[in-house]
Parts: C-alpha cells; sequence; structure tokens
C-alpha cells in the first residue's frame, strides 16, 4: 500500500490541519446549504423565515 | 453471412458474428467481404493503416459492436442488489420507537430547497434535530445536526450522466469521524464503484477501509458481480482483505439476487410484484463462524457454527396509505403503516413484538409540510404541478 512516510513532526501538523478543516466542515455544512438553497430562491427568504418551521407565505 | 458463422451458430447456439471473424489470425481463412468494406473508409494515417493496430482496431470494434448487438442494460448498483426487498418491501429502514414530528419547509421545487425540524422523545433518535437539503439536476446536498451538535452530511456530484462522486460525513464531538468517498460510474451494461471509508495515507501504510466493486450484466435480464475489500483499521495490524460475489436476476415482475460474502456469509433475496398495488420480499442469510462452544466435558472448543435467519415481507400500496408487514424467523412480527391525511399531513404508525424475548415496540410519527414560498403551497394543495402549470380540474386562485 501507498505510505507518505511523514516526520512526526509534519504528521503533527497535518494532524492540526486536519483537526481544524474537521471543525471547520462541522460547523459550515449546514449553514452552507442554507445559503445554496437562498440564494437559489427567486423570493429571498429572510432568516427568521429560513429557520421558523412555520409557513411562511 | 459466411457459411463458417452460419455453421457455429448452429453447432453452439451462440452467434459470435463478426468476433470470430476478426481474432482469427489468418484472415485468410474466413471470408473478409465485410471486414475489408468497413475498413476502407479508415485507410490514411499510420493509426490505422498499420497492419496490427488495424486488427487492434478491428477486434476492438467488432467486440464493442457485438456487446452492442446483446442489447445489455445497466445492472443497477452494488448497492442497490437486493434494494426491492430491504429497502422498498422490509421495514427494518423505517421502523422508530416513541412519539416523533417532523416538520418540513420546503423554499423551492427547482432547485428542490427544504429545511426541516424533527422533535422525537420516547426512542433512541435525538430529541432535536434540524436538517437542510438542496438538489439541483446535477448536485445534492443535505445535512442533518441534532441537538448533540453531531452531523450527517450527504453530498452528490454529477459529474455526466454516468459519473457522480458521492461524500458522506458523520461528525460528533468527542467521537473519530467518518468520512466515505465514493466514485460511481455507471456505462451501459456495467456499474462500477470505488469507495474509500476514512483513508489515512500519512501513517507507514495505509489505514482505512477501500472497496471497489463491478456489476456486469450477462444477459439483459442478469447480472453477476464481484465486490473487493480491504479494511486495515488498526495501526500496526495487517489488513483484512476479501471478495464478495454477488448475482441478480431481474425479470420484470420478479427479482431474484444472491450475495456471497468474504466472512462467509450467503444472502439470498427473492422480490415478487403480485399485483398492481401490492409487492412480496423473502430473504435469507446463513452465516457460517467459527465459535468457541462449551463442550459436554466443560471445556471451550472451537466449533463451526451456522446461523440462519429468514424473513418474510409483504407491501401494500393504497392510494393515500401504504401498508408494510414482516415477519422474522427469530419471531419479530412487525407492521408500519403510512397514511397521508392530507396532501400537507402525514402520519405513520409502527408497531413490532418480538414472541420469544417478550419484547414490543411501538411508535407515532406526524409529518407536517409547510410551504415558504406561494409557488410551493399552491403545489402542496394541488393547485398547481411541479412546474408552476395549473392543474386541471382544481380549483384556481382569483
Amino acid at each position: 500500500m501507498v505510505a507518505l512516510h511523514l516526520s512526526e513532526e509534519s504528521r503533527e501538523r497535518l494532524g492540526k490541519v486536519m483537526g481544524t478543516t474537521r471543525d471547520i466542515v462541522h460547523y459550515s455544512w449546514i449553514p452552507f446549504i442554507l445559503y445554496l438553497g437562498w440564494a437559489s430562491t427567486s423570493t429571498k427568504p429572510n432568516f427568521v423565515q429560513l429557520l421558523s418551521p412555520f409557513p411562511s407565505a | 453471412m459466411s457459411e463458417a458463422s452460419s455453421s457455429t451458430q448452429s453447432s453452439s447456439g451462440f452467434n459470435l458474428g463478426q468476433l470470430s471473424k476478426a481474432l482469427s489470425p489468418i484472415k485468410s481463412l474466413v471470408s473478409q467481404g465485410e471486414l475489408n468494406k468497413e475498413n476502407d473508409a479508415d485507410h490514411g494515417g499510420f493509426w490505422s493503416s498499420n497492419p496490427i493496430f488495424q486488427f487492434v482496431n478491428n477486434v476492438a470494434t467488432t467486440i464493442s459492436s457485438h456487446r452492442q448487438s446483446l442489447d445489455l442494460i445497466n445492472p443497477g448498483t452494488m448497492e442497490n442488489l437486493n434494494k426491492e426487498v430491504e429497502k422498498d418491501v422490509f421495514l427494518t429502514q423505517y421502523e422508530f420507537s416513541g412519539l416523533r414530528a417532523d416538520l418540513s419547509k420546503t423554499f423551492a421545487m427547482k432547485p428542490l430547497f427544504q429545511v426541516s425540524h424533527s422533535f422525537s422523545t420516547g426512542g433512541k433518535s435525538p430529541a432535536y434535530a434540524f436538517a437542510g437539503m438542496f438538489a439541483s439536476d446535477d448536485s445534492f446536498i443535505q445535512g442533518t445536526i441534532d441537538n448533540e451538535l453531531s452531523l450527517t452530511g450527504r453530498l452528490n456530484y454529477a459529474w455526466n450522466k454516468s459519473n457522480i462522486s458521492k461524500v458522506t460525513l458523520q461528525l460528533a464531538a468527542g467521537q473519530p469521524p467518518m468520512c466515505q468517498i465514493e466514485q460511481d460510474y455507471q456505462a451501459n451494461d456495467f456499474s462500477l464503484n470505488f469507495k474509500t471509508l476514512n483513508p489515512d495515507f500519512s501513517g507507514a501504510s495505509f489505514n482505512g477501509v477501500m472497496v471497489g466493486s463491478i456489476l456486469q450484466s450477462i444477459t439483459p435480464k442478469f447480472a453477476l458481480g464481484m465486490e473487493t475489500a480491504y479494511s486495515a483499521m488498526q495501526p500496526g495490524m495487517p489488513g483484512d482483505a476479501g471478495i464478495s460475489l454477488v448475482g441478480r436476476y431481474n425479470n420484470k415482475n420478479w427479482i431474484a439476487s444472491a450475495q456471497l460474502q468474504a466472512q462467509g456469509a450467503l444472502t439470498a433475496a427473492f422480490w415478487r410484484k403480485v399485483s398492481d398495488h401490492v409487492e412480496a420480499g423473502i430473504e435469507t442469510t446463513l452465516q457460517a463462524s467459527y465459535q468457541p462452544v462449551m463442550s459436554s466435558m466443560m471445556t471451550p472448543t472451537m466449533q463451526a457454527v451456522l446461523d440462519a435467519d429468514t424473513t418474510i415481507g409483504a407491501k401494500y400500496e393504497f392510494r393515500q396509505s401504504i401498508y408494510r408487514g414482516q415477519l422474522t424467523s427469530n419471531g419479530v412480527a412487525s407492521f408500519m403503516l403510512e397514511h397521508r391525511i392530507l396532501p400537507t399531513l402525514g402520519l405513520t404508525f409502527t408497531a413490532s413484538i418480538d414472541q420469544l424475548k417478550n419484547t414490543s415496540k411501538m411508535g407515532l410519527g406526524l409529518q407536517i409540510e409547510t410551504a415558504g414560498s406561494e409557488d410551493v403551497m399552491m403545489m402542496q394543495n394541488g393547485l398547481v404541478d411541479a412546474d408552476g402549470n395549473p392543474v386541471p380540474g382544481a380549483p384556481q386562485m382569483a
């Protein structure tokens, strides 16, 4: 199998980068979906309309 | 057709046609009339005039034209091998316990944009979950986050009609993350799938799971496939590899599939459309394993153990409701009723009883759909269809 043979230091750095990426993905995934959806609708619902479960039309 | 090929056809019942001629090393052995006519056009460039490449090109075109003459269709994906039984008829996937309410709000239909809030109590699902979904022609992105901040995400992107990339994520605070990257390729008569789970190349050796599978149509109804998996989950430990073999026969109103897994499990499933609204399915799993058992002398010995499980189920589809029932060989009877009371209001009831363990569980769910825009509201009430055109016969708004 392929292996990169990284040094201990760079492995540690890679681990930190992966951890930060994970946190960014964790907390931006849902906002990203909401942004994509908001940008695609013609009505451009506001923040409260977007998050409330009640009908807004 | 020449004499040679017609005699082959009658003797073996299998028509190799042009293939036999192209594969023949000495061209004069078989009549060349048709072959020469086809090739006259490409005499010219180096790549087609060179006799070796000409031969290779010939073989390639005859194989592909022969393959097209077989009228094969795409066999579907490995994931959906026994979809009709496990995902359509059986209710195991949809079962829940306790009370549940889903309030989903649709903002647009094209592209689809929907958010939903789920509340649950008394069951295993989290008390509150928020989900968002966006789907356009080529991409699909979905995410669910619950009150414990654990996220489940899914992203599909279709590069073209036959190539789809998929990413599945599961992130929870204090738990190892799960990330699966998948590539699906669906050609005219076969499907390829590669996926990897938590790949890590940074260590001394690869760490994670890799799976590759192919499913190939042999006849228009019959498909055979193979899956290879390599998994190395613990660093320093050698990885495991295994091959699974699968087969699927689809005869429109009945489908049979079988799967022989590397760990020694054999799964066979049969699905049948009984009538327009009734489907039935049965699935049997045989699992052979090597386990320690107490012998009569009270000393633990290793012994081969064969476990078998059978599930039989049926699904009835009515105009406004779906009813599913199933019975397993270990004594669990369960049923589920999904009923749409209004176009925007649905009710789900599920119950199961384990006769041998004397336990039971029950679930009641409510699905409410609301609209985030006027267009969607008109559609949900049956006034316009998904394209925004008025539905004939529906009362029109002033």
